[in-house]
């Protein structure tokens, strides 16, 4: 039961993990806190239905896609509508984004019917057994996949020409500018990463739940937590941040009873913010342009 | 001649002219209006849709008929119907909007226990008499509401026709647990489960009440594997009821039965499971197996063949028991042989009878108390009504597990 | 002074065509008038805490939650309304006061996404605690004797009271040491303490402020709509609503919230009866709208339209 408990709560986290850099990283070098990056999820998560769907591609495989195609909305979005209040006021931002969220939810209701899609394979619910311990194959994938992501959007930040543009403008904008980087660019480039990461969650997302319209409001909450705990715009520490909060919720879940789950996660947030604001991991230059 | 014959003729089509209008005149006063808020968007859309098909399924039968017959006088039914959007403050205020703009003598109840809470508390006041088919909560029959009727069993016995099915296996089961979101409707069908169980006998070894809309139910079925039920029983939706199966079956729990309040009838929850779905069973508030007739469907396959003809996809509870909803206030109505709510009320407590969807026979609290709940099953792929037997379309399978 | 005096003359006109419109109309539209009273003071309340300190308090609704919650426990337990809808405001104002200390200590983002955990962390206690808030099952209230057009008026009365009272509060406070203590908080937390502002007292004053208008409010709604649940009281939706009421009306001024809460509530309205399956597309895309071309807020647009004596600088 005990081991149980850890691996139900280490499997989670890796999912809540990767929903959750994208939106910390957004937050960290641009100061947004993107509210559709729920929506993006879900939308990842059709792009993968429809692939398997109507082409029987497995959502792994198509992952890739996936991927390019929420880059591509997410580079727009910053294009076409962010990038012009990044100059007046940042904390419209939210208000912004959450508009965005309500247009891509009726859409998709619109275009998919509320109905509940799934995603549904050969290993689908199949588990390995190790001892006493089962794991899902799936869940384990992802969860594999999810650190191999972080890890090589870790490296592309650190070892890139983009990604080294990314980090520059996040710590100085001014000076970064005089080096030659577009600020702009580096934002649109940086949302379509976030979005690109938020959509391989929904593709991950698409093997382990029901797709519908409205399931990016069951992330949004969780990937809050995970990024002001693991310090906004940090990549380990959103990992970090993300196994944790899995291994947290599993084992209030399992001590005090279900029902506790959310209610630990909200306190646990509210007790970082007011101690801790720089979460785990979080560097003093990210986060928020005061 | 010429001249004179066709200014004849113009008089004699302008009679015919004045005769049809003063006819349509006289079809227009005679509209009996009754008002619909349900569900067109947000969480409950799909439920309300079908809510709203039935009743208009029923509307649409009775003015093929001829109408309804009230005090020598017949009534075209006329819908009023509007989108609450799955919120009970719009609901609200659109109940207000068809009883002081659109002026409806009656009211079809929303989807949802919630929302006719709100709703309830509006049309009692304006003395307004509705029937909420899909309105089962039980704490809406227990605060002496005049004017609210629900022709479907209540929450509380949501689970019930599991257990008296599983009272014929042998061996009989011995344990049980019981799961569901923490919401209205789930938490009654889950209370009123576990009183039952007790009652026959049954030890209750889990019970969890999870948050709705909660992501990943892993912890929930580590919980059941820790008690080892014989019968698995939860009272949640659609959407969790899947999480809740996957997550069993990825732990390789395999209890004798899994038993579920509201979900085996929705085509979603076989495709989202699959094979994971075999042997599933749920609680059914209907079935096109039905023998039950009233004066427009002789039966429940009639319906069935009926609505499917008419909007292309077969018929969920949701949308008989609008219908029914719509042929028993025929019923009071024409009783009555008023359109005065007190004395449909009093009709309503008097009548009883059936439609294809149920028999009824009211109580002083609104509740019908002579309402049955069946039981389906996923047996090789599709849902068969299994229980009571004299309804059944096939066989239980018990012990019930999964596909391969 | 002709200009200031039609201003007044005209605010006159409206509040008293508001006073007298129960005995014109009834039912369905006085209840959209009453909400969009109701969304004024929320508006209000967020004016209050953003437009003048500059704390975007995204999660604001917690408090109109915790005002139907407190209505609903006495009224169920038997307390008259009177006294049921004076409770709501001062526990609010007490829970703003307490939780104030920690949460305003964060800035910008963090306080707001704090307000939002809040939020739900409250929502999720309901749930929890049960017993006398009815819990998940939800919490109905007794049904009372009144007329149902009797008690639509008295609603109509307690939300148009609540709105005169909030306008009334904010134009005191941008007269008021405390208003221009909480401009300069906004401007620069650094150079109000420089200047001697108590910049704790002073946001904490304005949350608390902020809270007690909208758990009035969210009060008066409980024992309107009877029948209370977590998700509905507790609704960021309508925290949403109320922020961009304030936006479109023109954040920091003293009607803008007021007219931000009849246009929107309006215009979603019709959207509502017409568009049935659009509406949220809707509003999503006027949100957008609003937040890319006006982010000052229609009474600044409108200003701008008016002749004024002010020579332009």
């Amino acid at each position: 039961m005990l081991g149980q408990t850890i691996v139900n709560g280490l499997l989670t986290g890796g999912l809540y993990a990767i929903a959750a850099i994208g939106f910390s990283m957004v937050w960290g070098v641009m100061g947004i806190i993107n509210m559709a990056h729920g929506s993006f999820i879900m939308l990842g998560a059709y792009v993968s239905y429809i692939v398997f769907a109507g082409l029987g591609i497995d959502p792994f495989a198509s992952l890739p896609l996936t991927m390019a195609v929420l880059f591509v909305l997410g580079y727009l979005v910053q294009r076409l509508l962010l990038n012009r209040l990044m100059r007046t006021s940042l904390l419209l931002s939210l208000v912004l984004t959450f508009g965005l969220d309500l247009v891509l939810i009726n859409l998709c209701l619109l275009v998919f019917s509320a109905d509940l899609r799934s995603v549904n394979t050969a290993y689908t619910s199949q588990s390995l057994a190790l001892g006493p311990l089962l794991v899902p194959i799936v869940r384990l994938a992802v969860f594999l996949l999810a650190l191999m992501l972080a890890g090589g959007f870790y490296l592309f930040l650190n070892r890139a020409k983009a990604g080294q543009a990314i980090l520059a403008t996040a710590l100085d904008k001014e000076t970064a500018r005089l080096m030659g980087i577009d600020p702009l660019k580096v934002y649109a480039l940086t949302a379509g990463a976030g979005a690109a990461l938020a959509g391989a969650a929904g593709s991950f997302a698409s093997m382990l739940y029901p797709i519908s319209p409205n399931m990016g409001l069951t992330f949004i909450g969780s990937v809050f937590v995970i990024t002001v705990l693991g310090g906004i715009g940090s990549i380990e520490g959103a990992v970090l941040a993300g196994l944790l909060y899995g291994l947290i919720q599993s084992f209030a879940a399992s001590l005090l009873g279900v029902n506790y789950e959310e209610i630990v996660a909200f306190v646990m947030f509210l007790v970082i913010l007011v101690l801790r604001p720089q979460g785990l991991l979080g560097k003093r230059f990210y986060g928020e342009p005061v | 001649m010429k001249a004179r014959g066709f200014a004849r003729l113009a008089a004699l089509v302008s009679c015919g002219w004045l005769l049809v209008l003063g006819a349509l005149g006289a079809q227009a006063q005679d509209v009996l209006k009754i008002g619909v808020a349900v569900s067109q968007s947000g969480t409950f859309v799909r439920e309300g849709e079908f809510l709203r098909d039935g009743y208009q399924m029923w509307a649409d039968s009775a003015n093929a008929a001829g109408g309804i017959k009230v005090g020598g006088k017949t009534y075209k039914v006329q819908l009023v119907t509007y989108d609450d959007a799955s919120q009970a403050q719009t609901s609200a205020k659109l109940t207000e909007k068809l009883i002081t703009e659109d002026k409806v003598r009656f009211l079809f109840g929303p989807y949802s226990s919630g929302i006719a809470n709100a709703t309830a508390a509006i049309s009692e006041r304006y003395k307004i008499l509705t029937i909420a088919p899909l309105a089962t909560a039980t704490n809406l029959f227990t605060r002496g509401y005049q004017y609210f009727f629900c022709p479907t069993a209540t929450g509380n016995a949501g689970l019930w026709p599991v257990l008296y099915l599983l009272q014929q296996v042998t061996p009989k089961p011995q344990s049980v647990a019981i799961v569901g979101p923490d919401d209205l409707f789930p938490n009654i069908a889950a209370e009123g489960a576990k009183t039952k169980a007790e009652e026959l006998g049954l030890k209750v070894v889990y019970t969890a009440k999870y948050p709705k809309g909660a992501p990943d139910l892993s912890a929930v079925a580590t919980g059941i594997k820790a008690g080892n039920p014989d019968i698995v029983l939860g009272s949640g939706y659609s959407q969790d009821s899947i999480l809740l199966v996957k997550a069993m079956r990825e732990l390789r729990i395999v209890p004798k039965a899994i038993g579920l309040a509201t979900a085996v009838a929705v085509p979603d929850f076989r495709t989202a499971l699959g094979a994971a779905a075999e042997g599933v069973m749920g609680v059914d508030y209907w079935s096109p197996a039905l023998t039950y007739g009233d004066q427009y469907f002789k039966n429940s396959q009639q319906f069935y063949d009926d609505f499917s003809k008419k909007y292309g996809h077969p018929p969920y509870y949701h949308a008989a028991a609008g219908a029914a909803a719509g042929i028993i206030l025929q019923d009071a109505i024409e009783t009555a042989q008023s359109l005065d709510t007190v004395k449909v009320r009093e009709a309503m407590l008097k009548i009883a009878g059936e439609t294809f969807y149920t028999r009824y026979k009211f109580n002083p609290d609104g509740t019908n108390s002579v309402a049955t709940l069946y039981v389906s099953q996923i047996l090789n792929g599709e849902p068969k009504t299994v229980f009571p037997p004299d309804v059944a379309q096939a066989h239980y399978r018990y012990p019930a597990t999964a596909g391969k | 002074m002709p200009l200031r005096l039609a201003r007044w003359s005209g605010l006159a006109l409206a509040l008293a065509l508001m006073v007298a419109a129960p005995l014109v109309i009834g039912g369905y539209w006085l209840r959209i008038l009453t909400s969009i009273y109701m969304y004024a003071v929320v508006a209000q309340g967020l004016n209050v805490i953003v437009g003048f300190a500059g704390y975007h308090a995204f999660g604001n609704v917690v408090f109109f939650g915790l005002g139907a919650y407190i209505v609903g426990v006495a009224v169920t337990l038997g307390a008259p309304l009177a006294l049921a809808i004076v409770l709501a405001p001062i526990g609010a104002m007490l829970a703003a006061a307490v939780l104030g200390w920690p949460l305003l200590r964060l800035k910008g983002h963090y306080f707001a996404i704090a307000t939002v955990a809040l939020n739900l962390a409250m929502n999720d206690l309901i749930i929890n605690v049960g017993g006398v808030t009815g819990g998940a099952e939800g919490l109905p209230m007794p049904l009372g004797t009144l007329a149902p057009e009797a008690l639509n008026e008295l609603v109509y009365f307690l939300m148009l009271g609540a709105m005169v009272a909030s306008a009334l509060i904010v134009l005191w406070l941008s007269r008021s040491p405390l208003g221009y203590a909480l401009r300069a908080l906004k401007d620069s937390a650094l150079g109000a303490e420089v200047m001697g502002i108590n910049t704790t007292l002073a946001k904490t004053l304005a949350w608390a402020l902020s809270a007690g208008m909208t758990g009035t409010v969210g009060g008066i709604w409980g024992y309107w709509i009877n029948f209370l649940e977590p998700g509905s009281a507790f609704d960021i939706g309508i925290s949403v609503n109320g922020y961009i009421m304030m936006l479109v009306g023109g954040m920091g001024t003293v009607l803008g919230p007021v007219i931000g809460a009849f246009f929107l509530e309006t215009v979603s309205t019709i959207i509502w009866g017409e568009f049935i399956k659009v509406h949220l597309l809707i509003l999503g895309l006027l949100i957008i709208l609003v937040v890319m071309l006006l982010p000052e807020g229609l009474l600044f647009h409108f200003r701008r339209l008016v002749p004024r004596r002010k020579a332009a600088p």
